[in-house]
This record gives structure tokens, C-alpha cells and sequence, in this order.
């Protein structure tokens, strides 16, 4: 059987092959040297040093200045093709995440989306029900008490008065001045938390609404509150909306193509694990 | 034997196709690039710019309300996004939408790949990009621009190294010769600029959140910044920005914002970074190396009222080398050349509270005031979203600074920068004004009046009243703000005496009164910050003049009591029980002398917190780092008040004494 196999004409050229390629290796030796050696300083480079140092100095290079200038050149470029060859562009994180972004960018943005129409915001509108409900808008007055100034006895100071203001619609005289507004209208929470601090509209989304309830703390101090008013959170008129939901749109729609676009990618490659797996049962692609 | 062939002929097929289908990168690109993935054939980095500005149909609103004694309201005047050529450089391929929805509210991106927020929004918001070559690479990606068929617009979008380089060397010759590169017309601008605008108009709602159509003039002569930006009044504006290409010089600049407010197209400029201006921001010469004159002040005070004077690349107020006396002088300095980001010895020219100073000494001997500008915050991000509070901040480099990794250790990528010079940087400021409205005729109005502060960040609303009439309890009076205004001046204003008409032993008596940041730290102490100049030496003192936890002021050294505020740097908690909510008071200079003019501004700082860059120490798990503090006071600063005396003549015109002039200033014409 063997006699027959050699005598093929297939196996001869086979091993002749594989002889070939066996002493090609060992002579061929490493095969990673640059493949080209030379640095050319061309029109181009001098004109690019030239540019640079005038952007600096505000004047174009002397014939002293530049020597150092391309001296400074070569001596970059040595280093960054050897850097190369020695494959230090490898397991180096800046430079991955750097092609990566680069890579983001070039994949990105490939849906230029048109105008949408009326309708597509409609639909985009019945879609997300709750992200444009107006939020609930809050009228109030409130009577402040300055910690600073009362220390320990300003909570005391806060619940005596409480006590005392009965049926009064507004009473900023018998507290503290206080040097922002006492009196709000149609202010949503988030409003209310920015001027106040301390979740102060959270709070206020809870009092009872009609009647002085407190005391309330604010960054400022303490504050007897009365919530004259307080809406419910409502769907807003589309008009209103138009503009908004255009811009939400389209920048969704955008984000979509993206990531389908870098899912599209990653479907190429194939992810194994070797000694890991997600524990929850997380997908990781 | 046949079928051993046959097999062997197979395998090879086999291994051609695989050879010809593992060459993924090009090949992918090519199809990407080639229109078979995605809708759209072309990379476009950003929205078409050809899309003409719609004509927003504005809903009609209610009149905003208008608050006679005026409200505060706090925004930044300073911010980039892709359009500006450093920024797209740093990696940002974000618009300016992206910033404008972060200033009023919403979560957006960020260049490092996640969202942001801001815990409080701002009342109005600007994008000034640079003018220079401004949205050139997102013109390279646009196929309707003429700029688009170039052979540089080739190279931006080229996938080889040696285009992209190719571009890089057009856009240097480009900026560092003065002239635009072929394709990039006025035309070609002028669809950018037009952008700018139907972007500052969409999102301008009067009433709720202020927008101005602005840009930045990087003007940087021999490398030391002379920046400004330039804001328009409102919609009609000038048919193209006036860049450093244009010129270089102030004074021109000035014709261009002259002339065009001539036409009905009201703006005005802020400088900024006086800290990196090498002492040519606040020069005792213009710029053809000649003194100052009445005609230069004139023209300086009327177009650029304003001086950002803290921003994410430092705080130009003053330097503690020149302020040996000022315990908290020495606060986010970045001491740098902005083209080397190299450290440079410092100009005393550079400086905010020195060219006060020099102001009252041209005035004393020449009887006008070139630096008689306010002051407020900026940020400058380039990342289009900049979140300036301390414990929410992201960077401001785009790409450089966007982790906290990055941040603590990172520099700009240029040979010989100063090491770790992000950790150096500030978190950015804002700028608050007092306007009867939140719009933009208010708001302008402010701006240019100087009734504005500048804040280091926090949202502080500090008023600043002047007089010789005021009782000296002022502040503690029921409707005092009325009185303020109706007996005497905000802040930016001016109080002037005739000595030898109305001679007067007391000085000028000021209110002040802060309210602290809700989500900052409270306040610590008010503080009065004087300048005068006698027998041609020039003077500055800090004093006191409200403390919290119920101090008083010592009268001998003019200081508060130190209360006592700490910050447990691990966790970043402030002290309980520690500062006030509220501080003020009515203070009398008692070393007034009526025959010398004199500045007056307040700067009131809170109660330590943690800076931005211990907060990253700790996400890190490491010590914060040592070359910056751990803790910052946060402040806000006031434009001043002056006094001038008048109906003096003034004293002999003397040469200002002050700073040598840097020896590389040449007549340069």
C-alpha cells in the first residue's frame, strides 16, 4: 500500500511542497523587520514643521530653526515605527479605546433622519405615555424660620406658630424675612427642589393640600408651608409637544441605527468563555 | 486515487474561500462606507447643515413677568461643541444641541460614552464656538457644501494615516498663515453660522431658559491668549463672525462689533483667562506697543464691559504672589502658557484685581479708566456637556478628561506640557446677573450695566449696593433692596463726590447680602476687597464684613473668627451646624480717603467642600493627589463699584509704574 502511495504523483507533489516551505521557514528567518527603512523628509514634512512653528512663534522657521525641528521629526518616527514593529499598539488601553471610538464614529450617525412626520410623532407619542405627562405644578406660601439665627429653638419657635395661624391665607410676618419669594405659582417639584434645596418640592407633592403644614426643612431653614393648589400630571397638548418630540424622535431613531448597525458587527465575531461565565445569565453581546 | 484528488482540489477551494472571507476590516468598512448598511451612503458626523432654519412656529406665551428689583439668574457664557476645531480634536462629534439640552435639564451624552445630568439647570446658556475655520470638519462630511468636493475635505474623510495627517498640516498652515483653506468660503461659514443661530433660536424660550447666538474670537498672539467671546444682543446679528484670521488685534475687533452695532445688531465681547495671557490681557499698551489713551479706554469699557474671570482653565482674579495679604488668594491658579502648557512666570498684567488697580492709577494721572469691566464665570467645556458642579463633574476636554483615571493623571498630549495638568484644572464657573427678567433684552441689559458676579460654580445670589446716603443699618430694613437702588448703586455702578464741593470724613456705606447655593455647602463669610492708589503706589485689602455662627468682625484685623468648617475627605460629608444660609451687612469704609479714587467688590465664600478631584480619588479607591488641595472654598466675586473723585485736575500725566513689558512685544505692523 505504501509502495502505491509514493508512486502518486498527488503525494510527490505534496511532499515536494511541504519541502519547499520547510527550508523557506529556516531561511526566511523572522519576518516582522520593517519593510521599509526609510524616513523621507519630503516637501510635505518640511511644510508640515514649517506650519506648526508658525502657528507657535507667529513667524515662519529660520534656516536655524529648522534642523532641530526635523531632528525632533525623525527621532518621532523612529520611535513610532519601531513602537509598531515591537507591536506596542497592542494590549494597550488608550490606543484600543481610541480605535474603538474611532471605529463609534465611523459607524455612527448613518441615519440621517428626515423630518418626521405628524403622524410618526403621534405614534412616537402614544409610545411613551408617561415621559411627557406634564408634572404636577404646585402653588404654595410658606412662613420661614432662620436656624442660624434661632438654633435649637427654631423648630420649637416653627410649632408654636403652627399652632397659631389658624385660617390665615398667607402670614410671611410671623416668621423670618425670607430673602427668595414667599409665595409660588404653578412651580413643578423639580423647580421647587432647585430653589429650595433638600427635596423641598418632593416634599411638598405630599402635604395636604388648603391648610399650614410643617415645619418643613429646606437648605434654608424651616418653613411652615400652605399648598394653595397642586394639578395632576396631565398629557399636554401635541402642538406644544411638536418640537420636543421631534428631537426626541429623531435622536432616538438615530441610536437605534447605531446600535443596530454594532450589533450587525458584533454577530461576526464569535464570544467564547474560558473559565467565566456571566453568573445571572446576563447576555454579554 | 481519483477521489483522493478530487477531495484534495476541494480542500483547496476550501481554503481560498476562507482566505478571500477573513479579511474583515477593509472589506467591512468599504461596505459601510459603500452604502450597503444603513440607509444613507455618506458618514455624516452631524445633522445636514444644509437643512434650512425652519421658521419655528413659537407658541404664544404670557409675557414673562418683570421683577423691577430684579432676580438673579445664573448661566454660562462659554462653551464648545464639535464645531470648534480643538474640540473635534479631542474627540468630540457631539452638536451643540447636546449642550443646550444639558444646560436646561435634560440627561444627555457625554464623549466618554455615558450620560449626564445636572442636578440644577441653568437660566440661560450660550454656545461660542471658535470662529476659525469654524465647523470645517463637519463641512468635509457634507455633500452639499462646496468645501465637500476639495481634495482636504478628501483627507478628512480618507481612512489612511498619511490623509489624515494631510489634513492636520492644512489646518495648521490654514490657521497659522490667516488664511481659509480652499473651499472653506464665506459661503461655507456662513452655513455654519446660520446653524448657530436657528440652534440659539429653537431653544430660546423667554421666560424659562435665555439663549444668545454667540461665538469665540481665539485671538493668541505669540501664543498668549487674548480670547473673547462675542454675544449678540438678539436674532439679528452680524452676516459673519470676525475670527483671529480676520485679525488678532482687540482693536479691530472692536471696529467689527462697532459697526455692526451701528447696523442694529447690538453685542457685546467678554474676555477671558487673563491667567494665560502672559500680562497682554490687561497690557498698559495697546497692541501696536503704544500707552493707553482716553480713545482706547472709551472703546475697551464700551465693547468689552465684562471679564470672564474664572473658568476651567483657572481663575484670573489674582495670584497669591501678588496678593501676599489675601489668605484665600490662592484658588484654582493655573499658572500656564496656553500653547506650550508650560508653566510661565507670571505677569502681574494678567490679573484682574492688579488691572483694577492700574485702571485707578491712569485714572488719577490721565483722568480715564481703561479696566473698568465687570465680572463673571465661565466654563469653557469642549465636550458639549459640561457639568460645572463640584460633585457632578465629567471633564472638560472631551476625550482627554473624561474618566476620572484620565482627570487625575492626564495632560494635553503636547511635548513638554505641564504633568498632570487635568487634575489642575478647575470644575468651570458660571456667571449670575440681576435682570428684571429671564430674557434676552434683560439679561443683555445686565451684561452689559455689570450687574453680574462671577461664581467659581455655585449658584450663590450675592447683592452689592453702594452709597453716601445709605442709614448704616440698611440691610436689616424692611424693602431695603427698594432703598438700595433708589439711594445708591448695584454693583458695575459708579459713585462719585467733588471733594472740594462736598467734603466728606465718612466713606461710602455698601449693603451685602448672599444667599447660599441649596446644593453647595453654606456660607462662611462676606467680604469687602478695596483698591486705591495714593502718590502713584497702588493698594488693595481684604476685609471682612460678615461672618456666620453668629462671629463678629475683629475691627483690628478686620477678619472673622474661623468657624470652624471641615470636610471629612473619605467621604466628602461637610460639617453639620457649621455656616450660615443667609449672611449680611452694612459696612462704612472707615479708611476712606475722598481725594483718590477707589474699587470696591465683594467676594463671598462658603463653607470647604470637597474639590472634584478628591471626589475622583475616592471613586478610585486612591490618595488624592498631593500637587492639588483636597478641599475648595467656593465664592463668587461681584463687579465693583467705583469711586472716582471729580472736579480735580488730575496730577501730572506720569508713565503708570507696574509691570516691565514683556521684552518679546514688538511693534508689530
Amino acid at each position: 500500500m505504501l509502495r502505491r502511495v509514493i508512486q502518486e504523483p498527488l503525494f510527490q507533489f505534496l511532499f515536494a511542497g511541504a519541502l519547499i516551505f520547510a527550508v523557506y521557514n529556516a531561511v526566511a528567518g523572522d519576518a516582522t523587520e520593517p519593510s521599509d527603512d526609510a524616513i523621507v523628509i519630503g516637501d510635505a514634512e518640511i511644510e508640515f514643521l514649517r506650519a506648526q512653528y508658525e502657528k507657535l512663534w507667529g513667524r515662519p522657521p529660520t534656516d536655524q530653526d529648522l534642523p532641530p525641528l526635523v531632528r525632533e521629526f525623525v527621532r518621532e518616527e523612529v520611535l513610532y515605527r519601531e513602537g509598531m514593529a515591537l507591536g506596542l499598539d497592542q494590549d494597550d488601553v488608550i490606543v484600543r479605546r481610541r480605535i474603538g471610538q474611532k471605529m463609534e464614529f465611523l459607524i455612527g450617525d448613518l441615519a440621517v433622519p428626515t423630518e418626521p412626520s405628524d403622524e410618526v410623532l403621534t405614534k412616537y407619542l402614544e409610545a411613551n405615555p408617561d415621559k411627557y405627562l406634564e408634572p404636577p405644578r404646585l402653588t404654595f406660601t410658606h412662613v420661614y424660620f432662620n436656624v442660624d439665627r434661632r438654633g435649637d429653638q427654631a423648630r420649637a419657635d416653627a410649632e408654636a406658630v403652627l399652632a397659631a395661624l389658624g385660617d390665615r391665607e398667607r402670614a410671611p410676618e410671623m416668621g423670618d424675612r425670607f430673602a427668595l419669594s414667599v409665595d409660588y405659582a404653578g412651580k413643578t417639584a423639580r423647580e421647587v427642589d432647585q430653589t429650595f434645596g433638600a427635596a423641598f418640592g418632593e416634599q411638598l407633592l405630599e402635604v395636604p393640600v388648603g391648610q399650614w403644614f410643617g415645619p418643613l426643612e429646606s437648605a434654608y431653614g424651616l418653613h411652615l408651608v400652605r399648598v394653595l393648589g397642586r394639578t395632576e400630571p396631565r398629557p399636554p397638548e401635541f402642538d406644544e409637544l411638536r418640537e420636543r418630540l421631534s428631537a426626541d424622535y429623531s435622536f432616538e431613531t438615530r441610536e437605534a441605527a447605531n446600535a443596530k448597525a454594532l450589533e450587525r458587527l458584533t454577530q461576526r465575531y464569535e464570544i467564547v468563555f474560558d473559565g467565566w461565565t456571566p453568573s445571572s445569565g446576563e447576555s454579554v453581546d | 486515487m481519483r477521489t483522493f484528488t478530487n477531495i484534495f482540489m476541494f480542500l483547496c477551494a476550501c481554503v481560498g474561500l476562507m482566505v478571500a472571507c477573513t479579511s474583515n476590516g477593509p472589506d467591512l468598512l468599504a461596505a459601510v462606507t459603500a452604502g450597503t448598511w444603513g440607509p444613507n451612503a455618506e458618514p455624516s458626523n452631524s445633522e445636514p447643515v444644509s437643512e434650512p432654519a425652519r421658521r419655528v412656529k413659537k407658541k404664544k406665551s404670557a409675557k414673562p413677568e418683570s421683577n423691577p428689583l430684579k432676580n438673579v439668574y445664573f448661566g454660562d457664557t462659554h462653551a464648545h461643541s464639535e464645531l470648534s476645531g480643538d474640540a473635534y480634536g479631542f474627540g468630540n462629534r457631539l452638536p451643540p444641541e447636546n449642550a443646550y439640552r444639558l444646560a436646561r435639564g435634560e440627561e444627555v451624552d457625554h464623549v466618554g460614552g455615558y450620560k449626564v445630568k445636572l442636578k440644577a439647570p441653568l437660566d440661560f446658556f450660550m454656545m461660542t464656538d471658535h470662529s476659525e475655520m469654524i465647523g470645517i470638519a463637519g463641512l468635509a462630511t457634507d455633500k452639499t457644501s462646496d468645501f465637500y468636493k476639495t481634495k482636504m475635505a478628501g483627507y478628512l474623510r480618507s481612512k489612511n494615516k498619511a490623509d489624515k495627517a494631510k489634513w492636520l498640516y492644512a489646518m495648521q498652515s490654514a490657521s497659522g498663515s490667516g488664511v481659509n483653506p480652499e473651499g472653506y468660503t464665506s459661503a461655507a461659514m456662513a452655513t455654519i453660522w446660520k446653524r448657530i443661530q436657528a440652534n440659539a433660536e429653537k431653544f430660546n424660550q423667554p421666560g424659562k431658559f435665555t439663549t444668545f447666538i454667540a461665538y469665540e474670537w481665539s485671538s493668541m498672539p505669540l501664543g498668549d491668549n487674548l480670547h473673547r467671546n462675542v454675544i449678540f444682543r438678539g436674532e439679528k446679528v452680524a452676516d459673519l463672525p470676525f475670527s483671529a484670521m480676520d485679525s488678532n488685534k482687540p482693536e479691530h475687533l472692536w471696529t467689527y462689533l462697532e459697526e455692526w452695532r451701528a447696523k442694529g445688531a447690538d453685542n457685546l465681547a467678554i474676555s477671558h483667562n487673563g491667567n494665560l495671557s502672559n500680562g497682554r490681557m490687561f497690557s498698559l499698551v495697546d497692541s501696536w506697543g503704544a500707552p493707553l489713551d482716553a480713545a482706547y479706554a472709551g472703546r475697551r469699557n464700551l465693547n468689552e464691559p465684562l471679564h470672564e474671570a474664572m473658568q476651567l482653565k483657572g481663575t484670573s482674579m489674582t495670584h497669591p504672589s501678588f496678593s501676599p495679604n489675601d489668605e484665600w488668594a490662592n484658588f484654582e491658579i493655573l499658572p500656564v502658557s496656553l500653547h506650550t502648557w508650560q508653566r510661565v512666570e507670571q505677569q502681574r498684567t494678567s490679573y484682574v484685581r492688579e488691572a483694577y488697580k492700574f485702571g485707578l492709577q491712569f485714572q488719577q494721572s490721565s483722568g480715564f479708566n481703561p479696566f473698568k469691566f465687570g465680572l463673571e464665570g465661565g466654563g469653557d467645556d469642549h465636550g458639549s456637556a459640561h457639568t460645572w458642579e463640584e460633585f457632578n463633574y465629567h471633564g472638560g476636554h472631551a476625550g482627554l478628561d473624561d474618566t476620572p483615571k484620565n482627570r487625575l493623571t492626564g495632560t494635553v498630549p503636547l511635548p513638554g506640557a505641564e504633568p498632570r495638568v487635568m487634575a489642575q484644572l478647575s470644575a468651570g464657573g458660571i456667571t449670575g446677573v440681576w435682570a428684571e427678567s429671564n430674557t434676552r433684552d434683560a439679561i443683555f441689559d445686565a451684561l452689559r450695566r455689570k450687574e453680574t458676579f462671577g461664581s467659581s460654580g455655585v449658584r450663590i445670589a450675592g447683592r452689592f449696593f453702594g452709597s453716601f446716603e445709605y442709614p448704616d443699618n440698611l440691610t436689616t430694613q424692611k424693602d431695603w433692596v427698594k432703598t438700595a437702588y433708589a439711594k445708591g448703586v448695584p454693583m458695575g455702578g459708579d459713585l462719585t463726590l467733588d471733594p472740594g464741593a462736598t467734603p466728606k470724613s465718612t466713606g461710602p456705606t455698601f449693603a451685602v447680602h448672599a444667599l447660599r447655593d441649596p446644593n453647595s455647602a453654606p456660607l462662611q463669610r462676606i467680604q469687602i476687597i478695596k483698591g486705591w492708589t495714593k502718590k502713584g503706589e497702588l493698594y488693595d485689602k481684604v476685609f471682612d464684613v460678615a461672618c456666620s455662627d453668629g462671629g463678629k468682625v475683629d475691627p483690628k484685623t478686620h477678619r472673622c473668627p474661623d468657624n470652624g468648617a471641615k470636610v471629612n475627605i473619605k467621604t466628602c460629608e461637610i460639617s453639620k451646624n457649621k455656616g450660615d444660609a443667609e449672611l449680611a451687612a452694612t459696612w462704612t469704609d472707615p479708611e476712606f480717603d475722598m481725594t483718590v479714587p477707589a474699587f470696591y467688590y465683594v467676594r463671598v465664600l462658603e463653607n470647604p467642600v470637597c474639590r472634584w478631584s478628591t471626589r475622583d480619588a475616592n471613586k478610585l479607591g486612591v490618595k488624592p493627589l498631593d500637587i492639588v488641595p483636597t478641599t475648595i472654598q467656593e465664592r463668587i466675586w461681584t463687579s465693583p463699584i467705583w469711586y472716582t473723585p471729580v472736579g480735580r485736575k488730575p496730577a501730572r500725566a506720569s508713565q503708570v509704574k507696574g509691570s516691565e513689558l514683556p521684552s518679546q512685544w514688538v511693534r508689530d505692523e
